[in-house]
């Protein structure tokens, strides 16, 4: 039998579960091979089939290297580095037959793990990470135990882990942090959803069904009103005649806005591969020195959001922005001779009103009173969309309402623009803080008044009102979304569902907000309670001195209890019958080892004829006390009375 | 894992007696090659988790470290304690193996994947379960025929991760007796009952053959003479009496012995032991120097060989 038929199944477990978080983004043959290479050799194991032998393997090597390069091209980047891994991760299997194979698996597999970390850090992958680091560590038992059961194995994994978890919390908490990173970050995530750089018909419709979230927010104070949920992201500014496209090269904000009622909380975004970072409409500040506030009121990120990121944030509701006039001018350009139909509204609106406040009032009106339907679906748009909405079809999502009612605007001359978030927010029941899903996207309009500045006009409200409160699912016809049949009838079952789930989130984002966020400056907070200062060279010298004072003092303590411990085991007469044959020994006569009492009284006897008495009576003392289950305490107490005495001379001729 | 150095350094020459536990004092671990390389790897793991300043790779990488903290405390307490009670050999002769049995008291643990070995490691993994005595076979060539007196005893093990090895070494006052390799003698037994080494030697092989009676069996009876069928039918242990037996005077004689040198006369004088033995015959010895009288049975056979084994040797065993 092959011996390696006991070991393989561990290994192939832990490699399996350490791959497993990976499958998600790695191409789908690696994932298909991976399962092919192990299920063949779990098959071989078996039924006793022939495995692949060297040349096979090397073939096998060089196909997976040569699906790598089609699949990833020359350049090294970290999926490419991760399917490498995984490519030789599936192999490995097959040329494991020392100890040392074994060994060197497991450590792959602890390497395949923490590359999976690097992509991921929510709660559920660190909870994975430890079902995984476990599997793993009772694989690695497994094969230096060869005698032992997977039961074994995993039991003393699961013990090793446990005690190991003390001091993983005290290295966490004080292993010094760098400020940053030293290599900029390479991770890439593929498939991120939100917003991109234009806006076009059905590009906001098309984040509807995503239910994923897109950023959480937390507030210092109570969780805001619904009419207040408006999350800036982008603003598009350049309209084509098609779509609406955000500007480049936007200075940064000098000027302080005037507002009121400011709302302090704290975001986390989830990565979507974009520099934009949300904020509530209006932001007061740049979170952080690696992003800007930029003249347009949205915040920009230095670089691409491509892991979770949490950063505080201040806003103001109520503001007055008429000291900024950043983008006034083109807030006026559109196209020429396109939808002249909604050319010729907007000359009408122009004409019949005094000042901006009303020209925006009756194109507002105009939508409410018109059978405008706000839907999913709306159906397609010709060469002048703007008129084919307002005129013909009438149906359309939020991005028809925002587009057509600037582009009203913007022919009345009045300057508008488009701004691209997320309005509204799911809050927790558990923990009082917003859910913002990919659902929730959503794009408004601004106008420019002279006095006030840029305003927020939200036309699609206009024609599906509950869109504020009740989100996107609320305000769309029932069926719109699908699933028609688990939303009617298993309400129930999916409210319970949807409570676990954001009882998860809950949990996640506490985890998050401070595991992930561990880092320099909470280390300093943490160390200062402690009364370290970690600024000074004296900080660290004194935590070492009482790190090292505090060990040796358990330490200490531990080696006394230990030896009381030890000391208590030993009956008393069985220490006094010791102490007796060490003056015995000084007296020159060394109890052999083999020498039960009696014989070596006898032998006392036999060479020192002098000690006969004292000797017998204390022997058999010994005897009664230790072997007879004498419990008297006279008994004991002569006993010992007779070894203190006891005082053989040195050394004495026998007679 | 070896250390060459360390072996030496910790190789104990003074014997101990038994039993004998493993003490902290006389307990020794370091890391394996394994151990050395899995710091490498949590080295590189460390300096990813810097460089992209994760935190769940700090987790992990400190989880990593930990645990092979936590392993070296767990390969040190899995050696730790373990008492030797006892140790026997039996007889073997010269180019077998010598199988030393050592009786272990676990002492309330469970100890795992431990290797007991006296030269080179490579023996069976052995598991002892927390409160039961386990005999432990210890293998060691006996190449030629003496007292066989093992290097000292080695106990290791890399349980549970494989990361840290710990052993520790003692020499025991044990030894096993080597007979000496049989060589055929070149005559047969008829020829020495006919051709008479001793003048009144009865017939030899055919005194087995004369069936007397059952007698109560005796500790030490050879145990071809038990009666089986006796005992099947429930009537107890009887051993078997034959005419021949008792009557023999056979005594092999080193001087007799053609072989061209000491070793050689020893050998042949050995395999003549064994047969007689073997065929259940009254036989002695006659060496220079000593001399057996005519016996059978174990302990008697035990004797002789035991005297070849020792002939010339000045080696006795050290104690009892």
């Amino acid at each position: 039998m092959n011996p390696e038929k006991k070991y393989l199944p561990a290994l192939i477990a832990a490699l399996a579960a350490a791959i497993l978080p990976h499958t998600l983004q790695m191409a789908p043959w690696i994932t298909a091979w991976c399962a092919a290479m192990w299920a063949y050799l779990l098959l071989c194991m078996r039924t006793g089939w022939s495995q692949p032998g060297r040349r096979v393997r090397i073939l096998l090597s060089v196909a997976g290297i040569a699906g790598l390069v089609a699949t990833y091209g020359i350049g090294f980047g970290s999926d490419a580095f991760v399917g490498l891994l995984a490519v030789m991760a599936a192999l490995k299997p097959f040329e494991i037959s020392t100890h040392r194979d074994r060994m060197i698996t497991v450590f792959i597999a602890y390497f395949i793990i923490i590359s999976s970390l690097l992509r991921s850090e929510t709660f559920a992958i660190t909870l994975y990470m430890f079902f995984s680091v476990l599997l793993t560590t009772a694989a690695l038992v497994r094969i230096n135990d060869p005698l032992g059961t997977y039961k074994t194995s995993a039991r003393r994994a699961g013990l090793v882990m446990a005690q190991a978890l003390p001091l993983m919390i005290l290295l966490f908490l004080l292993f010094p942090r760098l400020e940053g990173s030293l290599v900029g970050f390479s991770q890439t995530n593929l498939g991120q959803t939100g917003f991109s750089d234009q806006l076009s018909p059905g590009s906001v419709a098309n984040l509807v069904q995503n239910n994923d979230p897109a950023f959480r927010a937390q507030f210092d104070g109570p969780v805001i009103p619904p009419e207040q949920r408006y999350w800036r992201g982008v603003v598009f500014s350049r309209f084509d005649g098609r779509a609406w496209h955000s500007a480049d090269r936007i200075p940064k904000l000098n000027q302080s806005i005037q507002g009121g009622e400011a709302v302090e909380y704290t975001i986390s975004l989830e990565p979507h591969n974009q520099q934009w970072i949300f904020a509530l409409d209006l932001p007061a500040k740049a979170p952080s020195r690696r992003t800007t506030l930029k003249r347009d009121f949205t915040v920009v990120s230095r670089r691409s959001i491509t892991r979770k990121r949490r950063y505080q944030m201040r806003s103001y509701t109520r503001y007055n922005t008429a000291s900024v006039d950043y983008g006034v001018k083109d807030a006026l350009k559109l196209p020429q001779k396109t939808n002249p139909r909604a050319r010729d509204l907007a000359a009408d609106l122009a004409e019949n009103s005094t000042g901006f406040g009303e020209i925006v009032e009756n194109a507002l009106s105009f939508l409410r009173d018109n059978n405008f339907v706000y839907t999913l679906q709306p159906p397609l748009l010709g060469h002048n969309p703007v008129d084919d909405f307002l005129f013909e079809s009438r149906k359309g999502y939020c991005e028809h309402y925002a587009s057509a009612f600037a582009f009203l605007m913007r022919a009345a001359g009045v300057p508008a623009r488009i701004v691209g978030g997320y309005l509204g927010g799911q809050v927790n029941p558990w923990a009082q803080y917003l859910i913002i899903r990919q659902s929730d996207a959503h794009v408004w309009v601004e106008v420019w008044y002279p006095e006030k500045g840029w305003t927020r006009v939200d036309p699609t409200l206009e024609v599906a009102p509950e869109r504020l409160d009740q989100g996107a699912e609320g305000s769309l016809q029932p069926g719109e979304l699908g699933g028609n049949f688990a939303r009617k009838y298993l309400r129930p079952i999916t409210s319970f569902i949807d409570q676990v789930r954001l009882g998860w989130d809950a949990l996640s984002l506490q985890w998050e907000a401070w595991f992930s966020a561990y880092s320099k400056q909470q280390q300093q907070a943490l160390l200062k309670t402690l009364g370290i200062d970690t600024q000074s060279w004296k900080g660290p010298f004194l935590m070492l001195l009482a790190a090292a004072a505090g060990a040796a003092g358990l330490f200490l303590l531990y080696a006394r209890l230990h030896k009381r411990a030890a000391g208590m085991k030993t009956a008393p007469e069985a220490r006094y019958y010791e102490k007796f044959c060490a003056k015995m020994a000084r007296a020159g006569i060394v109890r052999p080892q083999h020498m039960g009492p009696l014989e070596f009284a006898e032998y006392v006897a036999q060479k020192r004829p002098d000690l006969e008495k004292p000797v017998h009576d204390i022997t058999r003392l010994y005897i009664a006390l230790r072997y007879r289950q004498t419990t008297g305490q006279n008994t004991r107490k002569q006993f010992i009375a007779k070894v203190r005495a006891f005082a053989p001379a040195k050394d004495k001729p026998s007679v | 894992m070896k250390w060459p150095f360390f072996e030496k350094f910790l190789n104990p020459a003074s014997v101990r007696h038994l039993p004998w536990t493993v003490a902290r004092k006389n307990t020794y671990i370091l890391p394996t090659r394994h151990g050395l390389m899995f710091l490498l790897v949590l080295a590189a793991m460390l300096a990813g988790s810097i460089n992209y300043n994760n935190n769940l790779g700090f987790l992990l990488v400190f989880l990593l470290g930990s645990m092979a903290v936590v392993s070296m405390v767990h390969t040190h307490r899995n050696l730790k304690g373990l008492k030797i009670l006892s140790v026997s050999a039996r007889p073997v002769f010269a180019q077998e193996t010598a199988v030393f049995v050592f009786l272990i008291s676990p002492e309330g643990r469970r100890r795992n994947a431990l290797e007991f070995f006296f030269e080179n490691p490579g023996s069976a993994i052995e598991n002892l379960s927390p409160d039961a005595e386990a005999r432990i076979s210890v293998r060691v060539a006996a190449p030629k025929r003496g007292l066989l007196v093992p290097g000292p005893l080695t106990v290791s093990t890399c349980f549970p991760l494989g990361l840290f090895y710990a052993w520790t070494r003692v020499r025991l006052n044990c030894f096993c007796t080597v007979y000496p390799n049989p060589i055929a003698a070149a005559f047969e037994f008829s020829e020495i009952a006919e051709g008479g080494t001793n003048q009144d030697s009865a017939p030899l092989l055919s005194g087995t053959d004369d069936f007397l009676g059952l007698k109560v069996y005796q500790p030490g009876d050879p145990v071809r003479r038990i009666s089986w069928k006796a005992l099947s039918r429930g009537q107890g242990l009887f051993t078997k009496e034959f005419a021949g037996h008792g009557r023999s005077n056979l005594v092999f004689d080193y001087e007799q012995m053609t072989g061209p040198d000491t070793e050689t006369r020893l050998s042949q004088l050995c395999d003549l032991v064994r047969r007689a033995a073997d065929a259940n015959m009254e036989y002695g010895l006659n060496l220079p120097g000593s001399f057996i009288a005519p016996g059978s049975g174990s302990d008697h056979r035990h004797r002789c060989l035991k005297a070849l084994a020792l002939f010339g040797i000045n080696q006795e065993p050290v104690d009892k």
